[in-house]
């Protein structure tokens, strides 16, 4: 019964070992992307604001596209500004946006991004009330750049908040704004059709960049500059016979705009072509000629 | 309880000895590298940044520890350095004067001409002799060159902001099919040349026949660098790795002996290896290994992401997906996955295939 009893422990014994070995041989080390927050502080006082960034690592495989959202209590949290200037998403699905205490983003990377920090956006929040506060990564996903759209082993990192009342006779410290005093970098907006989209109607895309305060809004005008909207690109032309020229403009967070103006294929109108003006006053000139050598020769 | 020792220990120790052979043996587990490893590498310099590095003379104040005289023919005088970070010797002198002399005083040098101050960045590396490469940009063409015979390029981007960029590089071999891009975050630092060298891009890849009859010859082959070491990785059960060599034109040919290989799918990639570089690797190719044999097909999915049909995978793809982003009942040709809708794995398979 004692041998019995050693036996089944040696045998138990193996059986550990082997599974130990067996894991250890043949299991290979899992690499995953991380989405985590780079905020300077943990600490915070109400009525203080504060900056905290969404970065990812990813150093062994590539990710070429994002998406998820940041959730937090709007009633403890306010969001005042989003920045995606110097951000890795090189075009946006859904521009990070705030709504309801959530703040949603989605875009791609061509060719994929693979390294360590890794900015996607950046959230200034207000600090309202005390407590304790989080900032959670809800429903993300982030796919692999392997042509197939492989969702990546991803774990996330949290942003827990400890918020304290301002102490009596002090005052929270104040937020310095984020300068930016360069323009949007250059850009070609495209002017294309074609018979499989928007029934062939003409339309525009446009996409470009700001490395300081990031892209706020695009605005397109046809004709003239006092007719513009504010759009996303693509963009579907009201004036499909190309007659006028057409502006875009972009405009960083901080109101530094970059202009483009197109010719259109369609030509300008009569009053915006120089030569017309020219002809008009030639034709002028001749028919003032042609009068006075009349009146002339009655004379 | 000696024998339970006995047979512990018998039982144990081999099996101690295995993991730890395998632990030392895993790449991913172990600190020291071999000195004969090749890696696929870029190197970023930044000239402007006060750091002499590799490629540059000086940089700033930064002057390797030289001085006017250890240039022929100056005796004293300010060595500086250009903004393209060479040396300067204008305000180097010979025998008391400046080397401009003329007459009349002065002597001794002077203020250094200023150099407009441009962020740029400058990109050199190798693909295939003659073939067009690609910048791209954040996503979008920035510049495109030609590279020489001997399959060296070099680019030149100027009028860059600082900040964070997205840089991918492409190239296409003699017969129009494109290479795996290499796609690399940089930060161009303001006021200064960023240089990016030792890009090495990718082969690219095709097989004669996209199912062959076991037993058969597969022709993989493909284009990159001159008389470079060809390694063809074969992903089956068993993988396996096999080598050619490429020709004065960076031509290459592999002819894998199907009879060794089980039926059913695999794929292969190459990639390529000169003096201790090695590129990145090349897309897969999927191949069959069944009872007939069936002629090379087009991937579809490439042609799929080019939602316009104007040969380009480009912001105007990706406007046309994000206009039917969640919307209802999406045309057909416009889910890459054929899964009914517009979203992000749709995104992604166009990111993959982007060519600007």
């Amino acid at each position: 019964m004692k041998n019995d009893n050693v036996k089944f422990k040696i045998n138990k014994l193996r059986s550990a070992v082997l599974v130990f070995v067996v894991a250890f041989l043949f299991v290979a080390p899992v690499s995953a992307a991380s989405l985590y927050f780079n905020s300077p502080k943990t600490d915070y006082k109400v009525g203080e604001q504060f900056t905290a960034s969404v970065l990812v690592d990813s150093v062994d495989e590539a990710i070429n596209a994002f998406e998820g959202k940041l959730v937090f209590s709007d009633d403890q949290l306010e969001v005042k500004e989003i920045f995606i200037g110097n951000s890795v998403i090189n075009f946006w699905i859904d521009t990070p946006k705030v709504g309801n205490g959530e703040i949603q983003f989605s875009g791609i990377v061509p060719g994929g991004f693979q390294g360590d920090k890794g900015l996607l956006f950046s959230a200034v929040f207000l600090v309202n009330s005390i407590g304790t506060g989080e900032i959670n990564f809800s429903d993300y996903k982030l796919l692999l750049n392997d042509g197939r759209g492989t969702a990546a082993l991803t774990v996330v990192a949290n942003l827990k908040l400890n918020i304290l009342p301002v102490a009596p006779g002090t005052v929270a410290p104040e937020y310095m704004p984020f300068p930016d005093g360069t323009l949007p970098e250059e850009f070609t907006p495209e002017l294309t059709r074609s018979s499989g989209e928007f029934n062939n109607q003409w339309f525009l895309v446009f996409a470009t960049q700001d490395k300081g305060s990031g892209i706020d809004y695009y605005e397109v005008c046809e004709g003239n500059q006092d007719n513009c909207e504010k759009t996303d690109s693509p963009y579907i032309l009201k004036d499909q016979n190309l007659v006028g020229k057409i502006f875009v403009k972009a405009v960083d967070k901080r109101g530094n705009g970059r202009m483009v103006v197109l010719e259109p294929p369609g030509g300008l109108v009569w009053y915006e072509k120089y030569q017309n003006y020219v002809i008009l006053f030639l034709v002028l000139v001749a028919s003032v000629l042609l009068v006075l050598k009349k009146y002339a020769r009655r004379v | 309880m000696k024998r339970f020792l006995v047979q512990f220990i018998l039982f144990v120790s081999p099996l101690l000895v295995i993991s730890l052979g395998a632990f030392f043996s895993y790449p991913h587990l172990v600190s020291a590298v071999s000195t004969a490893t090749v890696v696929a590498t870029i190197k970023i310099e930044v000239c402007g940044d006060g750091v002499k590095d590799d490629s540059e003379e000086c940089d700033g104040s930064d002057l390797n520890g030289q001085t006017c005289t250890n240039f022929s023919g100056f005796t004293g005088g300010t060595l500086s350095c250009s903004a393209g970070c060479l040396f300067a010797i204008t305000a180097c002198t010979s025998g008391g004067t400046s080397p401009g002399g003329g007459g009349g005083g002065g002597g001794g040098g002077g203020i250094p001409p200023t150099e407009p101050v441009i962020t740029s960045a400058v990109f050199v590396g190798r693909a295939y002799p003659g073939s067009l490469v690609t910048l791209l940009k954040d996503g979008q063409i920035a510049i495109r060159t030609v590279a020489g015979p001997d399959a060296n390029f070099q680019m030149t981007l100027a009028g860059l902001s600082a900040g964070n960029y997205i840089f991918s590089l492409y190239t296409t071999d003699n017969i129009g099919r494109q290479s795996s891009a290499l796609t690399f975050p940089v930060f161009v630092t303001s006021g200064a040349t960023t240089r990016v060298s030792g890009i090495f891009l990718a082969p690219t890849i095709a097989a004669d026949k996209s199912e062959v009859k076991r037993g058969d010859t597969l022709s993989i082959f493909g284009q990159s660098l001159p008389q470079s070491e060809i390694t063809v990785q074969v992903n089956s059960t068993q993988e396996f790795f096999a080598k050619a060599r490429a020709d004065k034109d960076g031509v290459y040919l592999y002819n894998l002996d199907t009879a060794f290989l089980e039926i059913g799918d695999h794929s292969a990639r190459s990639k390529s290896t000169v003096a201790n570089e090695i590129s990145a690797y090349s897309d897969r190719i999927a191949f069959k290994v069944g009872t007939k044999s069936v002629n090379e097909a087009v991937d579809t999915t490439y042609k799929k992401a080019d939602l316009n049909r104007d040969g380009s995978i480009n912001l105007v793809d990706f406007s046309v997906a994000a206009y039917w982003y969640k919307r209802k009942s999406p045309p057909a040709k416009y889910d890459l996955n054929n899964d009914g809708k517009i979203d992000l794995v749709d995104f992604s398979i166009m990111a993959y295939y982007w060519t600007g």
